[in-house]
């Protein structure tokens, strides 16, 4: 039994409901950021969080803490229970999981999870240096992270993974390139590669043309969340995916369809993260249970928004298509034509042949049973690793 | 929690740190919502830990750590110093940090009723009860919430600094989403759009707030927009309320003048400024009616403390002065390569997240008259309400940003209801467009909490104090 299995099923045993479930996610990672060529903001974190729900009489109630001595736990049942017996019955609830098997997942690396602060560093070096002559911007982090969920339905699962990202913005005098590589397995990640391939693009320019990676294929923007779940039912995420999935909430199909169009550019991005970066995703997760809200994309959505994914995906909106973020004024101008026609970023998301055409906004790929949703960067050409 | 503190910057100092500072930080967050009468979040999360930031050979290194503990401390404090030495070897260039005088004392929001420990039966009603007054036949969805928040910070640092603030903070909103029958949607919110408002003050914040009281007129209003012609397009007079004049501020003042961005060191996330350190002082920002001022020691404002998370202490700065740039948003670190003393306003979102250079409270200074003042004055323009929709380049130079409504001003009157307006301009024309911001009886304090920077991403809780203002010749809508 895992650390964190353990800690969620000390959890549960300290709820005093008729139901209970206890999210536990432990994270330990480092992040090397890098600009202008020199690290700049490295942070270590470590932390485990507890989210435990509690059902009394069809109320239901979560509390949250870091807290994981008894005395922690203890709080976090009584502060659990109280939600619940503040709230009025949910006749939606659906009922805990039961026990069911969790798919196998090949996502952790021992060499990964055992990377140290002094070789994050290194690696971040190695990604600045392939990259001479031009101001380098971005990071490259590394980390583990373990999920655990136990309930009074007997449900006991975990799922421990490794990530390692790196992204570097390469800065010339009137231009800018980016490039991305996102990996479970830190030898996967050619650092240097992703570092040429911006400096590349800073150097030489970008295409205004997008086109798909071979293999893969375009699809429309009103098509892509059922893409993105049909992604996600195929997909090796989990508990993750299997907690998104979930929807019984719901409440009639036109509202239905009002937040599909309300969030689909987000719903995109959580999917991305969701496949992609597991350590973000725990941070979903966390946030859904943790609010206790049911499992529709608006509702997760919302959630999120006291974490690191509306805002990032908000950034790449907000910036000028193609641009990693030091163009010129004029270029600027230029990219930003479309928003100046009078569409706000929502509205662009689901809107304009042209401008999707121009910006190669929202691509969705769909490979070898997954959805691969590369939201935003036409030139950006990021690497999708399975 | 002091001893801890000090048992880190101890542990850092005999591993080699130069200098260093921890943070102990424990924190309860309260997060209530309803949705269409029913509850849709009830959440209670709370946290707690250190982090410790150390400058090893001019480099920082950062790690935090959950444990309270002598063993958390001083492993936290380990492991940012070996960050620190790894990056220090690779460093271009070596950091210092500008003078100040080491923190000392404490700091605490005034509060007459904790609102953390306000029931949770009485949030759900409070929004229940607002969410009911928003009902029309074409409002298909309403939503109500309220959020409370009480955190400890302790700060200790190498050079003698020793600080414990404790900061309260609540707020709420309230939205009306209507929808016509071809589908058309249309929104309006209060107090403000993206979450509400909050303020640093205990739970008659919100009750003073009035969600239900304004919960009439914000469903009705959004009713009414879906019947509304579309704001016409072309170069005009506009007047913002306060609560547009709060994103105009944030964005297209505020987030260009953090030194970090100057400085290049966001590049990779949130942008950098079209602003150059030389422009200090001498950079023509807008018209001399632009006034703005960085205050962390504003009453109820969510960046109000005692010191930044570095330790300098809260100061009341000047940004822009009669339209010339006369401040940044400042670290030590940034204060040091600039070569001037430029307050604190480093502050970080949590005890595992470095502080970043955020903004506090940052405002724009009142003027004279009343909005109806400002209205006179327009013989054909428009009055733009409550932020829609915002984009804005990296630089913060060009933006177009949207509002949920908008009302003709003919002949110094308000006149027909628009939906869908949109204006556009580049922030040093824009603001050289300002003519006329309100007085102080029109000036309010909004309290955001969405504010994203740095990576790992970091969420800043920031406050904007601003009055209603008029610009002339802007571009409004789609462009002819």
């Amino acid at each position: 039994v895992s650390r964190a299995l353990d800690l969620a099923e000390r959890a549960v045993r300290t709820a005093e409901g008729d139901e209970a479930d206890a999210s536990v996610h432990v994270e330990r990672s480092g992040f090397a950021r890098f600009a202008d060529s020199a690290v700049h903001q490295p942070t270590l974190v470590r932390d485990e969080t507890v989210t435990l729900r509690v059902v009394r009489g069809g109320r239901v109630g979560c509390a949250t803490t870091n807290r994981t001595d008894d005395d922690g736990l203890a709080d976090a049942a009584r502060r659990a229970g109280e939600a619940a017996d503040s709230s009025p019955v949910d006749p939606g609830f659906p009922g805990l999981q039961e026990p069911a098997p969790v798919p196998e997942v090949e996502g952790y690396d021992e060499a990964t999870a055992a990377l140290t602060p002094e070789e994050q560093a290194e690696a971040a070096a190695a990604t600045i240096a392939a990259a001479p002559g031009l101001g380098l911007y971005g990071y490259y982090t590394s980390g583990t992270a373990e999920l655990a969920v136990a309930s009074t339905t007997g449900h006991a699962v975990s799922q421990t993974t490794t990530d390692v990202s790196v992204l570097a913005l390469a800065a010339a005098d009137d231009a800018s390139g980016y490039a991305e590589a996102t990996s479970w397995r830190a030898a996967d990640l050619d650092v240097a590669a992703v570092a040429e391939e911006a400096a590349e693009e800073a150097l030489t320019g970008c295409s205004d043309e997008y086109r798909p990676p071979e293999g893969r294929e375009l699809v429309e923007p009103r098509e892509q969340l059922d893409v993105v779940l049909d992604g996600l039912a195929e997909a090796d995420a989990g508990v993750q995916a299997d907690v998104l999935l979930r929807d019984p909430r719901i409440d009639g199909e036109r509202e239905a369809l009002l937040q599909e169009r309300l969030d689909l550019g987000d719903d995109v991005l959580i999917a991305r993260v969701l496949l992609h970066r597991p350590r973000l995703a725990q941070h979903v997760h966390e946030a859904q249970v943790g609010a206790c809200v049911g499992h529709d994309a608006r509702k997760v959505r919302v959630a999120a928004e006291g974490g690191d994914i509306v805002d990032h995906h908000r950034a790449q909106l907000e910036r000028p298509p193609g641009h990693g973020g030091l163009r010129g004024v004029d270029g600027d101008r230029e990219a930003l034509q479309p928003l100046q026609d009078g569409l706000d970023a929502a509205e662009l998301l689901l809107s304009g042949d042209a401008f999707r055409a121009r910006a190669g906004r929202l691509a969705a790929d769909v490979h070898e049973g997954r959805a691969l949703l590369d939201e935003a960067e036409c030139k950006r050409h990021r690497r999708l690793r399975p | 929690v002091h001893e801890l503190a000090e048992h880190a910057i101890d542990a850092a100092v005999a591993a080699g740190a130069g200098y260093a500072d921890a943070r102990v930080v424990r924190r309860r967050a309260q997060h209530v919502a309803t949705k269409n009468g029913e509850v849709d979040t009830v959440s209670d999360a709370e946290t707690e830990g250190l982090g410790v930031r150390v400058l090893v050979d001019g480099a920082w290194g950062f790690a935090g750590d959950p444990r309270l503990s002598e063993e958390g401390a001083r492993d936290a404090a380990l492991r940012a110093v070996a960050f620190a030495r790894a990056s220090a070897s690779r460093a271009r260039r070596r950091v210092e940090l500008a003078p100040v005088e080491p923190a000392s004392g404490e700091y605490a929001a005034a509060v007459e009723r904790d609102p953390v420990e306000v029931p949770l039966e009485e949030k759900i009603a409070l929004c229940l009860a607002a969410e009911e007054g928003m009902r029309r036949p074409e409002v298909k969805i309403t939503e109500a919430s309220v959020r409370a928040q009480r955190e400890e910070r302790v700060f200790r640092s190498s050079e003698g600094g020793v600080a414990r603030q404790q900061l309260v903070e609540c707020g709420g909103g309230i939205d009306a989403l209507a929808v016509s029958d071809d589908g058309r949607v249309q929104n309006r919110s209060y107090p403000s759009a993206h979450g509400g408002s909050s303020g640093q003050a205990g739970w008659e914040y919100v009750e003073g707030l009035g969600l239900d009281r304004e919960a009439p007129r914000v469903g009705e209003e959004a009713a009414a927009l879906l019947t509304a012609p579309a704001c016409p397009a072309g170069v005009t007079t506009i007047v913002a309320d306060a609560e547009q004049m709060v994103l105009q501020v944030h964005e297209s003042v505020g987030h260009p003048t953090e030194l970090d961005r100057v400085y290049g060191t966001e590049a990779a996330y949130a942008g950098t400024s079209f602003l150059r350190p030389g422009d200090l002082g001498s950079l023509r920002y807008g018209s001399a009616h632009m006034n703005v001022t960085a205050d962390p020691t504003t009453p109820l404002g969510l960046g109000t403390f005692g010191w930044d998370d570095e330790g300098v202490p809260a100061r009341r700065q000047p940004v822009v002065a009669g339209g010339i740039l006369a401040g940044f948003l400042a670290s030590r670190e940034t204060s040091a390569q600039l070569g001037r003393d430029l307050g604190g306003s480093m502050r970080a979102d949590n005890w595992s997240r470095m502080p970043l250079v955020r903004m506090t409270n940052l405002h724009l200074e009142p003027g004279e008259g009343t909005l109806e003042d400002l209205l006179a004055d327009v013989d054909d323009g428009l009055f733009l309400s409550t932020n829609k929709s915002w984009s804005i380049d990296d630089k913060r130079l060009n933006f177009q940003f949207g509002t949920q409504v908008a009302w003709e001003i003919k002949k110094g009157k308000l006149g027909r209801m628009l939906r869908d307006p949109t204006y556009m301009g580049v922030t040093p024309e824009f603001w050289g467009g300002l003519d006329a911001v309100a007085g102080p009886e029109e000036w309010r304090l909004y309290g955001l909490t969405n504010c994203g920077k740095g990576q790992p991403g970091q969420h800043a809780h920031v406050s904007h104090g601003t009055a209603p203002a008029r610009f002339r010749n802007v571009q409004v809508g789609v462009r002819q």
